[in-house]
């Protein structure tokens, strides 16, 4: 039995780790890496560069993905369900890097740039103190 | 046993007869058949025959045979999966931004170090599968056996 089950464990990690990789890909699909600067200048009126090459920097560490490869549009649903599979690292990372900056926890967010908006005006918020 | 005769063995509610002209039966000896009735199907449920065994052994005997029964593995629950809103580490925060997990590991929910690692989490998600998996196999063992213990 505890063989059985040692084997069945290993077999379901080996799953997480499939189902994880799978998720990444089918949300990343048919994308290529494009520069950071490229990516900002489509939003360069919402937030400042400093604040979006951070956020792009911390998301892309926390959910382990390129930043390159990431969008102004991605959604957080989209990146939760890749992030589900770890249990949530990605959020809890995430929530750590915004207590180093002293910022509170942030309100359900759609869109990775409102996000950014959201730390932007945050961080202004709290200088401003 | 206290029927005895049973329902059909000329005892019982034949004895007195509900067509023989004797006397009605009142309602307390109408309830006391009714329970007789169903006490002698439960009993004869239960009691191997003479060529077999009962249907409930056969059903208690075939589960038995089939559900995976984890025995003391059952503690590698503890680095299983805890709701988030019970996480006394996190103070029962619900998930953050636009995730909708309501998942996060047992050592995570109570603060161990080493928690953070993501050996740590994909070992959880990966006790958290294989415990969904169980679940499902033995359930499905539970309900099969109700067709396995009718006999041939």
């Amino acid at each position: 039995m505890g063989l059985g089950l040692a084997i069945g464990l290993a077999v379901a990690i080996a799953a997480v780790v499939i189902f994880k990789a799978l998720a990444k890909r089918s949300a990343l699909q048919g994308r290529t890496p494009l520069r950071i600067e490229d990516i900002y200048g489509s939003v360069k009126d919402e937030v400042s560069f400093e604040v979006f090459s951070q956020v792009w920097s911390v998301i892309g560490k926390a959910y382990s993905i390129d930043p390159q490869l990431l969008r102004p549009t991605d959604t957080f649903l989209t990146l939760g369900k890749m992030d589900s599979w770890t249990l949530g690292k990605g959020e809890d990372d995430v929530e750590k890097w915004l207590k180093e900056r002293g910022i509170g926890l942030p309100p359900q967010q759609q869109t990775v740039i409102e996000f950014a908006r959201w730390v932007q005006s945050s961080l202004a918020a709290s200088a401003t103190r | 046993m206290a029927f005895g005769g049973g329902i059909g063995s000329g005892g019982g509610l034949s004895a007195g007869g509900f067509g023989t002209g004797a006397t009605e039966p009142t309602e307390t000896q109408a309830a006391e058949a009714d329970e007789s009735y169903i006490d002698e199907i439960i009993v004869t449920a239960k009691r191997p025959r003479a060529d077999g065994p009962s249907y409930m052994d056969r059903y208690v005997d075939w589960t038995s045979d089939h559900v995976i029964n984890v025995g003391p593995y059952v503690a590698a629950l503890a680095g299983g999966l805890w709701p988030k809103s019970l996480s006394l580490a996190t103070g029962g925060r619900p998930p953050l931004l636009g995730s909708t997990n309501p998942l996060t590991s047992v050592p995570r929910a109570f603060g161990f170090p080493g928690a953070d690692t993501a050996i740590a989490r994909t070992g959880a998600a990966g006790i958290g599968l294989i415990t969904v998996g169980i679940g499902f196999y033995n359930v499905t063992i539970l309900l099969e056996g109700f067709l396995y213990a009718i006999p041939d």
